[in-house]
């Protein structure tokens, strides 16, 4: 499999996750964004332009698709693949906390980000139970679903980086 | 700044972020969708469709296996027999299920029939609990338009909100920017219903605003649309009444439980021709 295919199948898995399956399954509305998840998964496994890269797009399919807002979710999947890009191979790869870490406080800031939007907007809620029922244990599952991401992404980017190098020097 | 501006991805990246919010900002309200996003929806509609009905079906299956518990105490040959047909009656469930929807839909439509309706299939849902809108398989190909009324067997759905060839998306009733004038249908008090932002019920729940001071309001209240407005017809079925609420200070009226359960919303109907309908009335 190459890069590219591998991108591809990541995205539209995320994508079904999200639109498709997490609506119909799902504990008091806890799922975790796993566009997010594999955003910052990819930004850490191979630097901001990739992250920023899948991100864009990624979030731009789900603004089409099903989102309010067009450009929102791509915005927001953009900035978190670039910032998590600047961990790229900046600490030890096999550290699989560390996308965990990342992704539930960028899932956090993004549901910080939209609840802010939301008051704005006019909706009034009480801050400190979406914070308890929904935000955190929302980032948690974020988080967790990101620890699992990486696990399988890491040795399927790690085995495509190694044949391109393979290749290369065969050439 | 000089740094900054030498960092060709993060200068592209900032520009890309700002352009796309720009956009956020400029497609927030109801608008039809360019080509290029009809085009690119409609594109992979097919695969939403199929992915929608497979999990659909994955979760039945998932529902069947924990309702055959009673099964694990019965020998191997005949758990295997029981299971088939269990399998089987559900199949026959569904079936039954679906033509009871589809029934309740023909009622729905033989009630009113100066309107004229589309049915359609739910195929993605929005991520998360700020914006509650869904997809719709049916676009502008179908006679879909922007603010149609969205209802099901149950009552009021929501609206179209945005337009594609061959699909649309809807804000539901519950997303907390709807609001729906309503009467109550046995006092005939009128006032407004809001959708709420009310993360870890397991139900949802919609408010009754702005009615007279003097209303007589009373749990079980069935809560229709009003017709005022002009975007609903007249006593679609919203919800009925669970908690009234005497607070002065608040300017809520009632706690409504919506007749609609938005949860597993499968077949919708997008009504057209309410222009008829305020010929007619």
């Amino acid at each position: 499999m190459n890069r590219v295919a591998l991108l591809g199948v990541t995205m539209f898995i995320c994508f079904y996750m999200d639109s498709i399956f997490f609506p119909l399954v799902n504990f008091y509305d806890i799922c975790p964004d796993m566009m997010l998840a594999a955003s910052i998964c990819i930004a850490i496994l191979s630097g901001s332009v990739s992250g920023a890269r899948f991100g864009v797009i990624g979030g731009l399919v789900m603004d089409i698709a099903v989102g309010r807002f067009l450009g929102l979710n791509g915005a927001m999947y953009m900035s978190v693949g670039y910032l998590a890009g600047f961990f790229y191979k900046k600490y030890y790869a096999d550290n699989i906390i560390f996308p965990a870490v990342a992704s539930s406080a960028a899932c956090f800031l993004k549901d910080n980000f939209l609840a802010a939007i939301s008051a704005l907007t006019g909706t009034k809620f009480v801050y400190t139970s979406v914070l308890l029922t929904y935000i955190v244990p929302c980032a948690l599952i974020t988080g967790a679903a990101a620890f699992l991401m990486y696990v399988i992404l890491k040795p399927l980017f790690t085995s495509i980086v190694n044949k391109s190098q393979q290749e290369r020097v065969t050439n | 700044m000089r740094r900054f501006l030498k960092n060709r991805p993060l200068v592209v990246a900032v520009a890309a972020v700002f352009i796309l919010l720009i956009v956020a900002l400029a497609t927030s309200g109801d608008r039809t969708l360019t080509f290029v996003e009809s085009a690119f929806g409609g594109a992979i509609q097919p695969v939403r469709s199929f992915a929608s009905r497979a999990s659909l079906a994955i979760v039945g299956f998932a529902q069947n296996i924990f309702n055959t518990t009673d099964a694990d105490i019965e020998n191997q040959q005949l758990k295997v027999y029981v299971s088939q047909l269990e399998q089987t009656v559900n199949e026959l469930d569904a079936i039954k299920a679906e033509n009871e929807r589809l029934k309740q839909l023909l009622n729905f439509t033989e009630a009113t029939p100066e309107l004229n309706y589309t049915t359609g299939v739910v195929i993605g849902r929005s991520q998360g609990i700020w914006f509650d809108t869904f997809t719709l398989n049916i676009g502008k190909a179908k006679g879909v338009e922007k603010n149609m009324p969205i209802v099901n067997s149950s009552g009021l759905v929501g609206r179209i909100t945005s337009v594609g060839a061959t699909y649309s998306k809807a804000v539901s009733l519950i997303d907390s920017s709807m609001s729906v004038s309503v009467t109550i249908e046995r006092t005939r008090d009128t006032g407004m219903v809001r959708g709420t932002l009310t993360p870890g019920n397991e139900v949802d729940t919609l408010e009754l605003y702005y009615l007279p001071a003097d209303a007589d309001l009373l749990p079980g209240d069935k809560v229709v649309t009003s017709g005022i407005g002009g975007i609903y017809p007249k006593g679609i079925l919203i919800g009925e009444v669970r908690e009234v609420s005497r607070s002065s200070s608040s300017e809520r009226n009632a706690t409504l439980t919506p007749a609609v359960d938005f949860r597993h919303i499968e077949e919708v109907m997008v009504i057209g021709g309410m222009e008829a309908l305020e010929g007619v009335e």
